[in-house]
């Protein structure tokens, strides 16, 4: 008897194992994704991968007709990037010191698996200085920078930029600060001055605090990512968490926008209009085609179901206590991205040199999966807009950044520069990278996408 | 058993009146009991701290229970009668593995980590784990000159 028992025991991983859900990449993109039931494997998918860079001449792969180079190489964990107007291009970067505290065995040995897929040092060489603002200029615009410059030094793990009424406004981790800026500095010397606080603390777990400012620059927009993957720290260790607040850069009120965001990234208005959109990171741990990414224009007071719910009222067996008061009103998110792509970026096509099927629409950094053995992500991807609304399926833009199961680079922060080009902050590559368009603009745009190849 | 030539008994490994094993054996069996209080604990309040409390004692008691396995495995090389220690052997592999399992289930973010799947096991650990307490408290009593 004893016997069968182990012998079935034994039979147990397997069964737990090969899921068998296979399904069509397809069916998870836009606004009706495919949700299948919550999986929870005995252990999770884990798909991490070596991180090796780029060597010299490597370069992600761009749509024919377009060209890719970088802005700035041998940067620190780059991970979010800001064009000015006048052409300067601000380059975030940044790294979170120190590791969360340990609750459970599970911990330090995800932790492990996360440093792993982030690593950009060799074991014993002490990593390179970070958290910064680096300027680089190219005045003449030829994509070729002649000048870089640490703008602001010694920040706190920061993420968000923007620049209004004569400040820069940078999002570290644990506070928004202000600091006099002229466009045309390359170097800031006054101390800054804190805004306000932002929720930090000693767990601090989706740390990436993004920043935008409202179209007529009365109001900051920060996002705040959750503490935990779906509340397992406690309900204390989420307050003001997994949320999107409002600011007056004046005076620092704070106010919550809307709630329910498990890590909301790439805050960015609507071009011409009020309305805010984000990308945000789902759930993990139920399986490798759950909980789909997604990108969704935010209404004010809205909330979005995390952790009781995801994708509107898809309840989540994990939280306990529920609140079927809140699972009733969450809001179900505008286009989804697909599982676990770690959507981090969003910006939308405001420029004039792309063909004009790009007009309006959006690219979204997908920084990539851990927990699908099968990877998804580690591309910036190209969704068309039309009316304001996000329209058909992803397209793959740039890609390459995963190569022969290694990571050369994984996308971050994405934005248009003023002469219509893509800049994306790769933190693993260490590179700001600038996709151009080549080609004829009226003849070659669908030939364009008919070529993108899938990843 | 009868031989014509009573060998001299086997000794457990240990200092002559401290032997190791018995006194690795409760750490294991003590864990995981604490590991099903601390579950039903979980289930009467869903507060976390009660599934962290459940993880730690069942990671204490696979290492606990490791080293005593070690031990038990030298012990069952050394021993004359082997037969006698198969029970106690066997259940408290049993349970060894079950909390492996049960572990990786801990590991969940909720719920799921103790409601129903988690619970079940630390149960039958449980069980197990004293199971295998009285197979040796029997394997002691029959078999004097192996477990002395």
């Amino acid at each position: 008897m004893t016997r069968s028992l182990i012998a079935t025991l034994c039979i147990l991983p397997l069964a737990a194992c090969g899921s068998g859900q296979t399904i069509d990449p397809n069916s998870q993109y836009g606004a009706n994704p495919l949700l299948p039931a919550p999986h929870e494997q005995l252990i999770a998918d884990v798909g991490v991968f070596e991180t090796v860079g780029w060597q010299s001449g490597e370069t992600p792969t761009v749509p024919t007709g377009f060209r890719i180079a970088a802005v700035a190489e041998g940067l620190s964990n780059p991970r979010n990037v800001l064009a000015l107007p006048n052409g300067d291009v601000l380059i975030v970067e940044t790294r979170h010191e120190g590791g969360e505290p340990v609750q459970r065995p599970k911990d330090p040995i995800r932790d492990w698996i996360m440093a792993r897929a982030h690593s950009q040092t060799k074991s014993g060489q002490a990593p390179m200085a970070s958290n910064r603002i680096t300027l680089v200029r190219d005045a003449n615009g030829d994509g070729r920078s002649e000048i870089r410059s640490v703008l602001v030094d010694h920040l706190n793990a920061p993420f968000g930029i923007a620049v209004l009424d004569g400040f820069l406004f940078v999002a570290n981790t644990d506070a928004i600060v202000r600091y006099p800026f002229a466009p045309g500095q390359t170097r800031i010397t006054e101390p800054g001055v804190k805004l306000v606080d932002l929720p930090a603390g000693s767990i601090n777990h989706h740390w990436t605090k993004s920043l935008t400012a409202s179209p007529d620059g009365s109001r900051l927009f920060v996002s705040v990512g959750s503490n935990s993957n779906a509340m397992e720290r406690g309900a204390d260790a989420e307050r003001d968490r997994a949320a999107i607040l409002e600011v007056d850069p004046r005076t620092g009120l704070l106010k919550t926008f809307a709630t329910g965001l498990r890590n909301p990234n790439g805050l960015t208005f609507y071009p011409g209009s009020n309305t805010l959109w984000t990308v945000v990171n789902e759930r993990d741990e139920l399986g490798p085609n759950l909980v789909p990414d997604y990108m969704t224009s935010v209404r004010p007071g809205g909330f979005y179901g995390w952790p009781y719910s995801y994708y509107g009222q898809h309840v989540d067996p994990r939280v306990k206590p529920q609140r079927p008061d809140l699972v009733a009103r969450a809001i179900r998110p505008d286009y989804a991205l697909s599982s676990h792509v770690a959507a981090l970026g969003l910006t939308f096509y405001t420029g004039a040199s792309f063909p004009d099927r790009f007009n309006g629409g959006a690219f979204v950094g997908e920084h990539g999966s851990w927990n699908r053995t099968d990877p998804h992500g580690y591309k910036v991807a190209f969704i068309g807009f039309r009316g304001g609304r996000p329209t058909g399926i992803p397209q793959d833009f740039v890609t390459g950044f995963l190569k022969d199961g290694k990571a050369h680079g994984r996308p971050v922060g994405v934005t248009i520069d003023r002469t219509g080009a893509l800049l994306i902050a790769d933190d693993v590559g260490n590179t700001v990278w600038r996709v151009s368009y080549a080609g004829d603009r009226t003849a070659s745009g669908s030939a364009a996408a008919s070529r993108v190849r899938p990843l | 058993m009868v031989r014509s030539v009573a060998p001299a008994p086997v000794r457990l490994l240990g200092p002559a009146s401290h032997p190791l094993y018995p006194a690795l054996l409760p750490i294991p069996i003590l864990c995981f009991i604490g590991a099903l209080i601390t579950d039903l604990a979980y289930r009467a309040s869903a507060e976390m701290m009660w599934l962290d409390f459940s993880s730690w004692l069942l990671l204490a008691g696979l290492v606990a229970g490791g080293v005593a396995g070690v031990v038990l495995i030298i012990e069952l090389a050394r021993a004359r009668d082997r037969r006698a220690l198969l029970p106690h052997f066997l259940t408290l592999l049993a349970a060894w593995v079950v909390e492996v399992f049960n572990s990786f289930i801990h590991a969940r973010d909720g719920w799921t980590a103790v409601v129903p799947t988690g619970l079940t096991l630390s149960v039958i650990a449980t069980l197990l784990g004293l199971l295998a307490g009285w197979f040796w408290q029997s394997a002691h009593g029959r078999s004097g000159e192996i477990v002395r």
